[in-house]
């Protein structure tokens, strides 16, 4: 028996957990859709309507059945996202309803289908980014206020969230780092922790990979009229809030420019006058006024979110040797800007 | 591991004697080449390195380890190359296929196993065969390398019909992955198109009744071959032609004949059926069925539609043209590059 069929059936018997409110289709269509490549990551297939021609599940089948913690990690997240959302307005837009099942032994992870197409796709001009952005960040910003935990930044948690990502850096990239880190960048990551001990910053959870890939929008008449955010895999709970709004941005940035290196658009874009940048500026500025993190913080922690990006966030998927000079490259980029009070 | 392997000639039972098999009817005796059963007198020199390097890096993996071998000489390699041997997601269409715990599969024209290495995890046994005993050689390196036990390679004669060292109705699966377009090529006195029937109606007697056929191909009429873009080093534009003409240009021009067929989507569901395969679904691997990283079935027709609509991640002036224009309700799938068809008996 295929995988196409054993899912097509999984998504019939899990209808309930997937749709509660609308009527089981009789027939199902099934597609594999794109997805990451790497060894450990999964394959995503897509379950559409037949009758309605729409999508209504995704199912994710680990790509070496021995060995999910991808499948596991996004389930674990949906189910805390479930339970742990108050506002409805920020879950419906979501892709967290459905189950992890277990067929002949493999571990297969059914989503309910997110509506639309990949928001990569609207990025053409400056008009439709901005307009983009415009719905999207105050919903990050309420996503991520929504339960946040107020914490200073001393003790234990500074070392937990500043402290140690900064050491565990140095010693894993330590090749790496001797040949790209830069020394300003260097004794800046040196001083991070005592520069920033006391302060007081919002513990709360990040998407992890929030980006144009992993948003669908759907547009009526020219207008955007909703998004989903897919792909939760990464997902974080009591996180500093710095990463998914500069991920967003900083991802995002090497979709302006063509046949740009990672750290050239992001210089040129994030970090060079325009209105990109702009852009970016006044998105932390509105994040501020969401009482997660001051802005002042908020720059003086953006390169733990380059650290991170070393680590590329699921370590076991990706090939860190290969993701982390870029990053690093940012990180200089950024903290010769932010030293120079230009951030 | 158990063989089941018959003699490819009269399809008896074999006798393993010491490094050969014999058969108990025929008495034809195949040999066993370090250590891989070699059911073929000639072979075809095939490989992504040159014959030195080639023989150099089956060396060092069989020896030390494969990755290891790969890395000394990647830099002759170009970076498309060396994914294109190392990336663990083409056989990601396996999804469509009936794998399961208890299948037997048996990937054609193996290469390096890239793709044995994404099924092996998926199904009972895998067999692996190729024209070439070098590729064979460094398959086995790569499995023991992975830690992949169930993988049974064996070497098939490049320069006849196809002939199986399987009993009937014996597999589940059998992938033909890049490799039907070659079979044309062997050096017999036959058509290359009767070749390729002859070798879809060997599978179809191994494969058992519930079992599937997943060909993974190029299309003659898709926009890189209207482009002139050469596929299988033939001359541009040449594969549009009628045949009788594209081997007169084929023989002037090179010296040889064009034999490295390739089909439309008409083409190929005619050759199929021609071999007796009754069911046949094809799909649209995007962007090739080297890398399908979509696989779009083209029935029902409004998938492809949908796919092209709502998945395409493309920013560009044609893809808005094309979008704009409601272009996507055509029958764009005539022009794809390439094909991934799963049939059954």
């Amino acid at each position: 028996m295929s995988m196409e069929y054993k899912i097509c059936n999984l998504v019939k018997h899990y209808w309930d957990d997937l749709h509660p409110n609308i009527q089981r289709p009789d027939a199902l269509v099934f597609m594999k859709v794109a997805g990451k490549t790497s060894p450990n990551a999964a394959i995503i297939t897509m379950i559409l309507d037949a009758h309605y021609r729409r999508p209504v599940a995704v199912a994710k089948i680990p790509r070496n059945p021995k060995m999910a913690p991808g499948l596991k990690c996004e389930y674990e997240a949906m189910v805390h996202i479930r339970e742990s959302v108050s506002d409805i307005r920020i879950l419906e837009h979501t892709s967290c309803r459905g189950n992890l099942v277990e067929y002949d032994g493999v571990p297969i992870l059914l989503q309910a289908a997110g509506e639309g197409h990949p928001m990569v796709r609207e990025m053409t001009s400056r008009k439709s980014i901005e307009a983009l952005y415009e719905q999207i960040l105050p919903w990050m910003f309420g996503f991520h206020s929504d339960g946040a935990e107020d914490c200073i930044l001393e003790g234990e948690t500074l070392h937990e969230l500043v402290e140690a990502p900064i050491a565990r850096f140095m010693k894993q990239f330590k090749d790496i780092t001797a040949e790209f880190l830069s020394s300003e960048a260097r004794q800046y990551l040196k001083e991070l922790a005592r520069k920033i001990q006391g302060r007081k910053v919002r513990l709360c959870r990040q998407h992890g990979d929030f980006n144009a890939h992993n948003t669908l929008v759907e547009y009526n008449r020219g207008r955007l009229c909703n998004f989903t955010l897919i792909d939760w895999e990464d997902y974080r709970k009591r996180q500093l809030p710095i990463h998914d709004l500069n991920h967003f941005f900083t991802s995002n940035s090497h979709l302006l420019g063509t046949n740009m290196q990672p750290d050239e658009s992001y210089a040129k874009f994030i970090m060079g006058e325009g209105w990109y940048r702009n852009l970016y500026t006044k998105a932390t500025a509105d994040y501020e006024s969401y009482d997660l993190i001051d802005r002042q913080t908020f720059w003086d922690l953006t390169p733990l979110y380059m650290i991170e990006m070393c680590f590329c966030i699921s370590d076991v998927q990706r090939d860190q040797q290969d993701t982390a000079p870029p990053w690093i490259k940012r990180m200089n980029i950024f903290i010769s800007r932010h030293l120079r009070n230009t951030p | 591991m158990i063989t089941h392997f018959v003699c490819p000639n009269c399809r008896s039972d074999l006798e393993l004697k010491d490094d050969e098999y014999r058969c108990m009817k025929c008495e034809q005796i195949w040999p066993i080449v370090h250590g891989i059963p070699r059911f073929a007198d000639n072979q075809i020199s095939w490989s992504v390195f040159n014959e030195d390097i080639a023989l150099a890096v089956t060396d060092i993996a069989e020896k030390e380890n494969w990755e290891k071998a790969i890395e000394i000489y990647s830099h002759t390699l170009g970076a498309y190359t060396l994914n294109y041997i190392k990336d663990d997601s083409r056989a990601d269409w396996h999804v469509i296929l009936p794998i399961d715990s208890d299948a037997t599969v048996l990937d054609i024209g193996s290469g390096w196993g890239n793709i044995a290495l994404g099924l092996a995890r998926w199904c009972k046994q895998i067999y692996c065969c190729d024209v070439n005993m070098m590729n064979l050689r460094l398959l086995r390196a790569r499995m023991r390398d992975r830690g992949v036990y169930n993988v049974c390679s064996f070497q098939y004669e490049p320069n006849d019909f196809m002939r199986l060292p399987f009993p009937d109705s014996s597999i589940n699966v059998v992938i033909l992955n890049g490799v039907l377009e070659w079979m044309g090529v062997a050096k017999i006195d036959a058509s290359p198109k009767m070749v390729q029937i002859e070798a879809l109606k060997e599978i179809r007697r191994v494969l058992s009744p519930e079992g599937a056929l997943y060909i993974g191909i190029e299309n003659r009429y898709s926009t890189r071959t209207l482009r002139g873009q050469r596929i299988h080093g033939e001359l541009p534009f040449v594969g549009l032609l009628p045949r009788w003409i594209s081997n007169l240009i084929t023989k002037q021009v090179k010296g040889e004949q064009h034999r490295t067929y390739i089909y439309s989507y008409w083409g190929y569901r005619q050759l199929l059926h021609q071999a007796g395969f009754d069911q046949i679904d094809f799909y649209m691997p995007y962007p090739s069925y080297h890398h399908p990283h979509y696989l779009i079935p083209l029935k029902p027709a409004w998938i492809k539609r949908y796919w092209l609509d709502n998945l395409s991640v493309s920013r560009t002036r044609k893809y808005k043209i094309f979008q704009r224009f409601g272009l996507s309700r055509l029958p764009f799938h005539w022009l794809s590059y390439s094909f991934g068809i799963r049939c059954s008996k």
